[in-house]
């Protein structure tokens, strides 16, 4: 059945691969390109886990099909601060928004996708961005906080 | 060189928790995320049925199938039961005559991948004869209903214990309040599915990966289960998503997983899907709560009498000690001279229950909190007024046998007075608009802060730690504790380095390796901080008395004189005469030929099984307090209830890292607490969970979060370190009380079942006659 | 998931042809209704044809007779950037706030919205109250269909396994047009409605009496619904809290809700009315 040869531009380098037509993007990334920062927490879209920025654009990878981000362009939280940390990492490390960790990287992920077009949005922009990551741990206020921190100094 | 020698340098100071770079970045390595060459993926079989027999199990075709290496059932097991409570577990991994809840464990595949295994799993044929089912403890108890162990009626266990007189406590009462309470069965909702990996070496050791709050413990449980000496089976606990008290113990899960590996000679990956978290995993026990209060005219408690009817489940875990727990708390949270408390803990044919954060305490304390303001209104006090009328006192003994010593409760309520504006906002104000109200209402708690000894056998809440000193003056510490998340890492490694007089970046600490580090119970009942806390403060005296050995020689000055402090070792009344701590353990190590160890056992001194007759007893060596307020606007229309803000006070002790208790507080407040009072149900048809997705089970999301203001009250606890007691699980204990209480005073109606949903509050208002519903 | 061939289709024809030319064909747009589906089991198709790189499908166009042309590929987030729809359709404007979370309204397409058949669909009711038509293409040609009569049963429409969505055209709005969506939930996102009200009232010149007024509601039938009875009481009339409430009242006589998860029948019966009333009293300091 369905096989194809796809390629991505994953944190600005180009990648080559072949797939399954029914593996997704979040398979592809954890189980065939060893990038386990993004976290596989219910695989139907409903909890923000696998959240990557593709094409711009903050997506759960557990519902793309790797074959269709064929051509498209993926951040993961691996080609994010790879040399420097990126001043949301930092904030949230100072700002006490990060507990189990295992939602961290969506949340990274979201929150930058939200700077990265609109350097200064208010909480409710935040909140509307951000609702689609769970945090079991109740990190939502001290994420609001580093989010706040980084948009103070912008 | 002038030294505040009492300060404390890290202790108390706002640290980033030291494993933050590494999840921010995406690096750190859970269960699902760790991958060794020749892995299988494991999948578990499991029941459709909730009460069966299991007549015969076919796997051949399953096993035949390509890219299959195993397919196993009870027949490859020793068939033991495992469990925290050995007495009365009887639970196996793979069930052989009996399945008793949709969900239950009957047979299990390690394939090459996913698709094979679960490919094989539909070929597996498993003969049922499908046997009545029963969902309900009620029904569960009634003569002539299905039995689903060899209990009569049920009845997994029954308990009952008074102290004082309440017959004439309820004689003596000037008003007796009565009511029932329901509180539902509830999904821990990890972030981090649950799972293992399990890989059999050439010479037959198992190396075990986890998700566990327990390592050193699931050591000791699966060479029971597996039958294989413990040397041969290490427990690695890898970074963990989330545990809640879900992870606490073996599960079928890890078991499994062994079983497979054994078999296959191969790494054997199992982790569930959001689906199997939901359907199979323990839960929050659900309960029926009779609570009647008997009080003076002048506010005093006088008499307290429960009973509990808890749902079992299918199997026992922890269900005796989380209802003992629920109960008892009657006699606990404040002062009250009468009590009497039962409980029947009843199976029935629903998943089963298991630790859930606050063991039992969220539910009755909700009950205990909604009467507290009942009465409050009866007797014409205020809600803050009449607690702190009642409220347990430090170095006190509570009528059951517990030894409170640091207790700051009354601090706790008297904060959340000042900081929530209580006065002012409890009045009522005229001209409110009529559809939507407000209202703020409190509650309090009181929880174990230090683990407890009757689990795993009669005298078991130890702890044990060790830390070498390093040449070059930093540390290796290591602890049998488990980082679930919560920061225990942190905690212990700041509570080292405050010891050993060193910064929190030269302690390097291992923990819940079962090979290299010590044993500890793990992380439940919120002990970590404390008892794991001991045993780092014990080892590292311990290696401090050595190293001053060496100092002194160097110093020319006696051991006893000495500080360690800010990476220096100097004469406390002299402190111009010091030296590095490097040059010590460089001394100790190429002069002296004398490499520096500490030992530290913290086997709980202070705490003691309760009798087994009486129930008397001191089970916990701190006491935890705290008081929530909560400030809510009800939509009296649609009845949804928005959470402005809480005010949460917490007695801890003292706070090891301010910032951190700051983290756990609010997050117990924000997603499992609010959650519990207003949105979490599992709804059950027939024994099986219907709602298993984040859409129709619902956790609190960012867009419902509300302000929470948090203070810390330091009583410094006499025995735990530098003060501490532990604060996890009382983070979300009163939440669900507080706002039940908050919109009692917006809209005058109780919501005695929980969760509080709109539909509840809709209902409740209509039902009610003073208010009119445009 | 079971696996499946996947096509990505240059164009609506190639995509009529590749759905005649394999057999269990699904349409492949943002995917967010499909992939949980598919990965449930509830269904496996033999043949996805991916329509996202089709050109012209993902665009608004205001037409020279004032309507306004909705591709079916447009997403909730491309509406939510869109002036024109927050300016003149915020009924549609603000259903596609409140759906699902950021990722879902990323993907989600308003197409897929409304071919996914569901009665809780939160473009729906504004698409009824907008009497949306829909474009459906075949090898045959084309034919066009209200919204409101698009939908048979739970998850079903009447598209047929041959057929395409190509537009969604809304018509000219008159002026002194407003509406408003309101959707009622437990929480304040990652929600399905318990339920849902769309009301679109057009004043007329004197801003007092209602020329004409849609409602619809969703999750509160097997199918999204248009309550004309209710809209009859209020058209032609000024609009006061009494007329209001007895509009709201006929509401509740058009619906047929169930029990489920999410609420009980009586309570979506209550909050039929309730909600109905907020909206039209909303719509009142528009004037």
């Amino acid at each position: 059945m369905g096989k194809k040869s796809i390629r991505i531009q994953l944190n600005q380098e180009a990648v080559e691969c072949t797939v399954d037509d029914n593996m997704t993007l979040l398979d592809l990334l954890r189980d065939v390109l060893d990038l386990t920062g993004t976290k596989k927490g219910c695989d139907t879209g409903e909890c923000g886990a696998c959240t990557v920025i593709l094409d711009g654009k903050t997506v759960n990878a557990c519902l793309i099909l790797a074959v269709d981000a064929d051509g498209s362009e993926v951040q993961t939280i691996e080609g994010t601060g790879k040399l420097n940390l990126h001043p949301l990492q930092i904030s949230f490390v100072e700002n006490g928004a990060i507990q189990c960790g295992f939602c961290t990287p969506g949340f990274i992920m979201s929150a930058k996708a939200l700077l990265d077009r609109n350097p200064k949005p208010t909480d409710e922009e935040i909140k509307n961005a951000l609702s689609g990551n769970l945090c079991r741990c109740g990190s939502y206020n001290k994420i609001l906080t580093a989010m706040h921190k980084v948009i103070s100094k912008e | 060189m002038s030294v505040n020698k009492d300060e404390c340098d890290v202790v108390g100071k706002n640290l980033p928790r030291i494993d933050a770079l590494t999840k921010v970045r995406g690096e750190a390595k859970y269960v699902s995320d760790i991958k060794v060459p020749g892995m299988l993926c494991g999948k578990i079989l499991r029941s459709p049925l909730a009460h069966a027999r299991v007549l015969n199990i076919d796997s051949t075709r399953a096993e035949c199938l390509h890219g299959v290496k195993a397919v196993i059932t009870y027949k490859d097991t020793l068939k033991k039961v495992f469990g925290v409570n050995m007495r009365t577990a009887n639970n196996l991994l793979l069930q052989n005559e009996k399945v008793r809840y949709v969900g239950d464990q009957v047979g299990a595949v390690a394939a090459v991948d996913e698709e094979i295994a679960l490919e094989a799993l539909s070929l597996i044929k498993v003969d049922y004869e499908e046997l009545p089912g029963v969902f309900n403890p009620f029904e569960a108890m009634k003569p002539g209903a299905p039995k689903i162990h060899k209990e009569e009626n049920n009845i997994a266990l029954s308990a009952s214990r008074s102290f004082g007189d309440i017959e004439r406590g309820f004689a003596q009462s000037d008003f007796i309040v009565e009511d029932e309470f329901y509180s539902p069965p509830i999904a821990h909702c990890c972030l981090e599915p649950r799972g293992c990996m399990a890989s059999v070496d050439a010479s037959g050791r198992l190396t075990v990966w986890s998700t566990t709050q327990t390592p050193h413990p699931l050591r000791e449980e699966l060479s029971d289960v597996l039958g294989i000496p413990m040397a041969r089976i290490r427990v690695i606990q890898q970074f963990m998503g989330g545990g809640f008290g879900s992870r606490m113990g073996m599960d079928p899960i890890d078991g499994i997983a062994c079983l497979l590996s054994l078999k296959t000679g191969k790494p054997v990956r199992i982790v569930n899907t959001r689906d199997e978290e939901f359907l199979s995993s323990r839960i929050r026990y659900p309960m029926w709560i009779w609570l009647k209060t008997g009080v003076k005219r002048n506010g005093r408690l006088h008499v307290r009498q429960v009973n509990i009817i808890t749902d079992n489940g299918a199997y026992n875990m922890e269900g005796d000690s989380v209802m003992g727990n629920a109960i008892g708390k009657i006699a606990q949270l404040y002062a009250i001279p009468n009590v009497k408390y039962e409980g029947k803990l009843v199976y029935t044919n629903n998943v089963y229950g298991g630790p859930c954060r606050g063991y039992g305490n969220p539910q009755i304390t909700y009950a205990i909190e909604i009467q507290m303001d009942k009465i409050a209104e009866i007797v014409n006090m205020d809600p803050a007024e009449i607690r702190l009328m009642n409220a347990n006192d430090p170095n006190s003994t509570t009528v059951s046998g517990l030894q409170i010593t640091s207790c700051g409760l009354k601090d706790c309520i008297r904060e959340v007075v000042e900081i929530s504006g209580w006065k002012g906002k409890r009045s009522k104000k005229p001209g409110q608009q009529l559809s939507i109200r407000r209202g703020i209402g409190m509650a309090t708690m009181i929880h174990g802060g230090a683990g407890v000894k009757f689990f795993w056998g009669d005298n078991c809440n130890f702890s044990a730690s060790t830390v070498k000193l390093n040449s070059d003056g930093t540390a290796d510490l290591f602890t049998g504790s488990a980082e679930l998340g919560q920061g225990s890492n942190t905690v212990l490694a700041m509570i080292a380095a405050e010891e050993l007089g060193l910064k929190l970046e030269d302690i390097n600490i291992t923990n819940g390796d079962t090979l290299i580090t010590p044993s500890c119970r793990g992380a439940w009942a919120s002990r970590q901080t404390f008892t794991a806390g001991l045993a780092v403060k014990l080892a590292c005296q311990d290696a401090k008395r050595q190293l001053f050995e060496f100092a002194g020689y160097l110093l020319e000055a006696n051991p006893e004189d000495l500080v360690a402090k800010g990476r220096s070792i100097f004469v406390k009344e002299n402190p111009s005469k010091s030296i590095p701590i490097a040059k010590a353990t460089s001394e100790a190590y190429f002069n002296m030929g004398t490499p520096i160890i500490g030992k530290g056992v913290n086997s709980d001194p202070w705490s003691s099984k309760p009798d087994p007759k009486t129930g008397y007893g001191n089970p916990t060596s701190a006491y935890a307090f705290a008081t929530q307020a909560a400030e809510v606007e009800v939509d009296t229309q649609t009845g949804y209830v928005k959470v402005l803000n809480m005010y949460c006070a917490h007695d801890v002790g003292k706070a090891i890292n301010p910032l951190m208790a700051e983290c756990q507080i609010e997050g117990g407040v924000l997603s499992m607490g609010m959650g519990y009072a207003l949105t979490e149900k599992l709804i059950m048809e027939n024994g099986e969970v219907k709602n298993r997705n984040f859409t129709d089970y619902r956790i609190m999301t960012m867009a419902d979060s509300c302000n929470v203001h948090t203070i810390l009250v330091e009583t410094i606890d006499p025995r735990g370190p530098f003060g501490a007691k532990g604060v996890g699980e009382p983070a979300m204990i009163p939440t669900a009380a507080a706002i039940a209480n908050a919109i009692y005073n917006a809209v005058g109606v109780w919501i005695l079942d929980l969760p509080i949903t709109p539909e509840k509050v809709v209902k409740a208002i209509k039902n009610k006659q003073e208010l009119k519903v445009v | 998931m079971r696996n499946f061939e996947y096509f990505r289709a240059e164009s609506l024809e190639e995509t009529i042809f590749l759905i005649q030319k394999n057999g269990q064909t699904k349409i492949l747009a943002g995917g967010t209704d499909l992939i949980p589906k598919m990965k449930r089991y509830e269904i496996s198709p033999k043949t996805l044809i991916d329509i996202k790189r089709i050109p012209d499908l993902r665009k608004f166009k205001c037409n020279g007779d004032g309507s306004l042309s909705i591709g079916p590929l447009v997403t909730f987030s491309d509406i939510l950037d869109d002036s024109v729809i927050k300016g003149s359709y915020p009924i549609l404007y603000q259903s596609a706030q409140v759906l699902g979370t950021a990722q879902t309204r990323n993907r989600a397409t308003i197409g897929g919205n409304i071919c996914n058949g569901s009665p809780a669909g939160d473009s729906i009711p504004p698409l009824i109250c907008l009497d949306a038509q829909l474009r459906l293409i075949n090898q045959e040609g084309e034919r066009w269909i209200s919204v409101e009569h698009f939908f048979e049963s739970p998850q079903k429409t009447c598209l047929r396994s041959d057929e395409l969505l190509s537009e969604i055209k809304i018509p000219p709005l008159r002026p002194k047009t407003f509406g408003a969506y309101m959707k009622l939930g437990a929480r304040k996102a990652l929600e399905i409605a318990i339920i849902s009200v769309g009301v679109l009232i057009t004043f007329s010149k004197e801003l007092e009496i209602v020329d004409d007024i849609r409602i619809s509601l969703g999750s509160v039938a097997p199918i999204p619904i248009r309550c004309r009875q209710a809209e009859d009481i209020l058209k032609g009339k000024e609009i006061t809290e009494d007329i209001i409430k007895k509009t709201s009242l006929e509401v509740q006589k058009n619906i047929n809700p169930i029990s489920d998860l999410r609420g009980t029948s009586e309570y979506r019966y209550e909050m039929a009315y309730i909600l109905t009333k907020r909206a039209l009293e909303g719509l009142i300091t528009k004037q």
